[in-house]
């Protein structure tokens, strides 16, 4: 079988769709090759992929086909761990973010991200918010409270957790905790938020708090979101990503991916015959 | 059939809860067995001295006069010594091997440093009494009385012979001792702490010093009391690599230079010279202050522990 690479020539040009305001990507991802350990095989492979501003982007695809992985090149986090390497070139407003002497706290600033479990630190609601924002300084204190209640506000939990801002935020719940994260990225003002499989640990009356939250983001931010949960792709995202085994299948507007998609692997991945 | 596999069943469980019950409880009765007979041994130096034998520090077994204040302040400020010099250095160490060296260094170190918790005290003591004691006397001693000793308040604590051995030989050969479980319990605790959470706080755009000092840190707090603890009882309890190196002096000095005694080398040191009853029994008793002594620090720590 001829398994379909995500070449250029696979990409639907998406800005000629009649009728819609061509969107403009935020991120563009070129070429991207991305290899856990040097040497070993390619764990992403050649993947071209716009991000457009102010829309949802949703990753999915079954277990280990790379979409946590191109997720984590984005902000380059990947770069905690010295052995790992990626090769082609990922753009953020026009910029290479791959080029040696990228400022990488900066970019961090720029693209924040949301895990998969809450990652509260271990300590006060409050200082959890600004812990990224005394990083960056130059913020007076009342500044910094405007902050923290905006993010707070922005990511619902303000009035959860207003009478307690300097209580200990593991004392949160696990949906509450996964605001506070959110609330934590939004408060850096960041221009994209990557979003790894954000409710998978959480019960679903939360997620549906975060579902909702993440619709409205999308007119701030740029979010790109890695799903098990194809419901959910279908419910948060304007463009859907579907990746097997490191390569991106397909990409195009989430109602094209879900109803009429071009590849046989991308309609048997959504009617559930694998993964 | 289905009445005799759950009579089976049944019955395993009581024999198993009776065994591990009885287990738990065995430990209890040792403890308890300990401590009686370190009463009944020591009874008669305690009611002779009363209260006193704690709070005075004459020890003089010729004269048949017993007061363990020496012992108890040598032990304590040894201990002390140690784990003020012990948990950062342990701590700093740690950090260094879980967050910061590469592998092919954080590997064989971390290795070395478990070795090192697995060697036995008299070679410490032997180590410390040969080796340390000459290269500290000349090599820290001499400099302190120089440099050191008109400073306000510490300065008196360096006035003393420079002799190598004393106060404070003994308490960094302890902090040696316990270096290496310090080390090993807050390196593991570290390595414990899921990597998404270095990702979400180098995510923020914090550099490696905040990650550590604000995230990793604060989340192996009770993991490093808890070290801290331990090596504070094997501090407190320690004999042999104390006893080569503290001097055997039972006086309380201002000087860590001066020769010094603790508990527990006291009784190794004099336990086959004593012949009189009221000698040994003073022993003994020292042996149930020492006992006292540590559930008492260990019930603060455990008391910090909560707070």
């Amino acid at each position: 079988m001829n398994m379909p690479s995500a070449t250029a020539e696979n990409i639907v040009d998406l800005s000629s769709t009649a009728g819609d305001i061509a969107p403009t990507p935020r991120m563009e991802v070129k070429d991207l090759s991305f290899f856990y350990n040097k040497g070993a095989e390619a764990s992403l492979k050649q993947i071209n992929m716009p991000i457009y501003n102010n829309k949802v982007t949703a990753l999915i695809g079954p277990s280990g086909c790379g979409k946590s992985t191109l997720l984590r090149t984005l902000n380059r986090i990947y770069d905690l761990y010295g052995n790992q390497a990626a090769t082609g070139d990922i753009l953020l407003d026009n910029e290479s973010i791959l080029r040696p002497g990228v400022d990488l706290n900066d970019l961090r600033a720029k693209v924040g991200m949301v895990f998969q479990k809450p990652t509260p630190f271990p300590m006060s609601i409050y200082d959890n918010i600004t812990f990224g924002l005394k990083m960056k300084g130059g913020l007076s204190k009342t500044d910094m409270d405007k902050r923290v209640k905006k993010a707070l506000k922005r990511a619902h939990l303000w009035k959860e957790v207003k009478n307690k801002l300097h209580a200990d935020a593991s004392g949160l719940s696990g949906g509450q905790q996964q605001r506070l994260c959110i609330a934590r990225t939004i408060a850096l003002q960041p221009e994209v938020i990557l979003m790894d499989e954000p409710t998978s640990a959480l019960d679903p009356i939360a997620t549906v708090a975060i579902e909702e939250l993440i619709t409205e983001l999308r007119e701030k931010y740029t979010i790109v979101i890695v799903t098990h949960n194809m419901q959910q792709a279908m419910r948060v995202s304007d463009y859907t990503g579907f990746m097997y085994l490191g390569e991106l299948v397909e990409f195009d507007k989430t109602e094209t991916i879900f109803h009429n998609a071009s590849h046989q692997k991308t309609r048997d991945y959504i009617a559930g015959d694998f993964g | 059939m289905l009445s005799t596999t759950n009579a089976r069943a049944v019955d395993g469980d009581s024999i198993f809860q009776r065994l591990s019950f009885s287990s738990a409880i065995l430990i209890l009765l040792v403890l308890i067995g300990i401590l009686i007979s370190l009463i009944d041994g020591g009874w008669q130096a305690l009611s002779e001295f009363g209260p006193g034998f704690v709070f005075s520090n004459e020890w003089d077994p010729v004269g048949s006069q017993f007061g363990a204040a020496s012992a108890i302040y040598g032990t304590l400020v040894s201990s002390l010594i140690a784990i003020v010099i012990a948990i950062p250095a342990g701590l700093g160490t740690a950090i260094f091997l879980a967050e910061l060296a590469p592998r092919w260094i954080s590997k064989p170190v971390g290795m070395a440093i478990e070795l090192l918790a697995a060697v036995p005290s008299i070679i410490y003591g032997m180590w410390g009494l040969f080796v340390f004691a000459p290269w500290f006397s000349e090599g820290f001693q001499f400099w302190a009385l120089e440099n050191l000793v008109g400073l306000p308040v510490i300065g008196a604590w360096f006035d003393g012979p420079p002799i190598g051995i004393g106060l404070l030989t003994a308490g960094l050969i302890l902090s040696f001792m316990i270096l290496p479980i310090i080390t090993a319990l807050t390196r593991d605790a570290l390595q414990t702490i899921p990597n998404v959470v270095r990702e979400a706080a180098y995510g923020v755009g914090a550099t490696p010093f905040e990650v550590i000092t604000r995230v990793l840190l604060p989340s192996i707090r009770n993991a490093a009391v808890g070290a801290g603890i331990l090596g504070l009882g094997r501090a407190l309890g320690e004999t042999m690599a104390v006893a080569f190196v503290i001097g055997g002096a039972n006086r309380i000095e201002t000087s860590l230079f001066m020769p010094a005694s603790s508990i527990s080398s006291t009784i190794a040191q004099q336990f086959n010279e004593a012949t009189n009853e009221m000698h040994i029994s003073a022993l003994i008793s020292l042996g149930l202050v020492l006992f006292v002594l540590t559930f008492l620090v260990m019930g603060v720590a455990r008391l910090l522990l909560k707070k």
